[in-house]
């Protein structure tokens, strides 16, 4: 039997050391590196090639968010687990759209963990059961509301153009110099943008590109 | 010497249970552990243990809890409170000391330490 070959990415020791631990105590799971900061992840997984990556997001030098950016674009076969005590829709929706597959909390039980390991290890997707409903409950507010489809019609090329870049994390600045348009430009897009669609916040626009499937699952 | 015996508090599972393994493997005594405060507290005063860890994320939000535990081990020479905090990688001794976490050992040396022994 082939084991799931997995990296552990958190800068806390205990966590980390702990974690190693509960997998490694697992028949069909190997640990095959570990990292304590975002850079450490990207050299460790261009390394070790594992199947999985769970991933801290709050870390030194580079943050696990950048870090699966990084590691989608070069290594888009490597499932990404993000394994947080942070529940904010901000961290969620952002972590799906820079590619990972999957969101577990540290207050889940480990069973949890083995559990998501197992299933983006074969290309699913892992959701925490608390983050999943606010997903699927905010999904269903919207198609319930009939907004979805006609406010997204009403939205220019440009302003698409403009979400899409926001939702992947780009600021003002970096989109207007893709666009070649001035950052006070992108700030009217954006503000047309957010009231077209009744959106008041980043987290909500990120969102909203998730649902729409404007993110490539690399960017 | 003996090695004190602990009590484990968390707020989260995950990390309940990893510092669970991580005793095991040193040889610690875990008499119990528990992710609800009241529950916990409950436990360590039947339990009497001479370690109470417990990891929390945010220290506000902790403080009744840690005022409780304080109240529990006061006047006790030989019981400590060890507090770990995740976000700030720290172990926070009550009352007596606060060493900054690099490693495992860190952790089983605050439990071990010559003064908590009974």
């Amino acid at each position: 039997m082939n084991k799931i070959r997995v990296v552990i990415a958190d800068d806390h020791t205990i966590v980390r050391e702990g974690v190693r631990l509960l997998l490694e105590a697992q028949p069909d799971i190997e640990v095959v590196g570990e990292a304590a900061d975002g850079r450490e992840a990207i050299a460790v997984i261009r390394e070790q090639h594992p199947d999985v990556a769970a991933m801290d997001i709050q870390m030194p030098n580079l943050n696990g968010l950048d870090a699966t950016r990084a590691i989608k674009q070069e290594s888009p076969q490597v499932q990404i687990l993000v394994l947080t005590m942070y529940e904010s829709d901000e961290y969620f929706f952002q972590t799906l759209a820079a590619g990972a597959s999957g969101y577990v909390l540290k207050k889940a039980a480990s069973a949890d963990l083995m559990t998501a390991i197992r299933a983006v290890s074969q290309g699913n997707v892992f959701l925490y059961p608390s983050v999943a409903r606010r997903l699927v409950s905010d999904y269903l507010t919207r198609v319930n509301a009939g907004e979805e489809q006609g406010s997204y019609d009403g939205l220019t090329a440009r302003e698409r153009e403009v979400l899409k870049l926001i939702a992947e994390g780009h600021t003002n600045q970096s989109i207007a110099e893709k666009l070649v348009i001035s950052p006070s430009t992108v700030q009217t897009h954006r503000t047309r943008i957010m009231h077209r669609l009744n959106l008041q916040t980043r987290a909500e626009l990120i969102q909203y590109a998730v649902r729409k499937g404007l993110l490539d699952s690399a960017s | 010497m003996a090695l004190p015996r602990v009590y484990l508090i968390c707020v989260n599972r995950l990390v309940c249970e990893a510092v669970t393994m991580l005793l095991r493997r040193e040889g610690i005594e875990l008499l119990g552990m528990d992710t609800d405060t009241e529950t916990a507290l409950a436990q360590v005063r039947a339990l009497n243990p001479e370690v109470v860890l417990v990891e929390s994320g945010d220290e506000d939000t902790e403080a009744n809890l840690m005022l409780a535990l304080a109240q529990l081990v006061s006047g006790k020479d030989h019981r400590r409170v060890i507090r770990l905090g995740l976000a700030d990688k720290e172990l926070y001794i009550y009352h007596q000391e606060h060493r900054r976490l690099v490693d495992v050992q860190d952790l089983v040396a605050a439990i071990c330490a010559d003064d908590v022994s009974a």
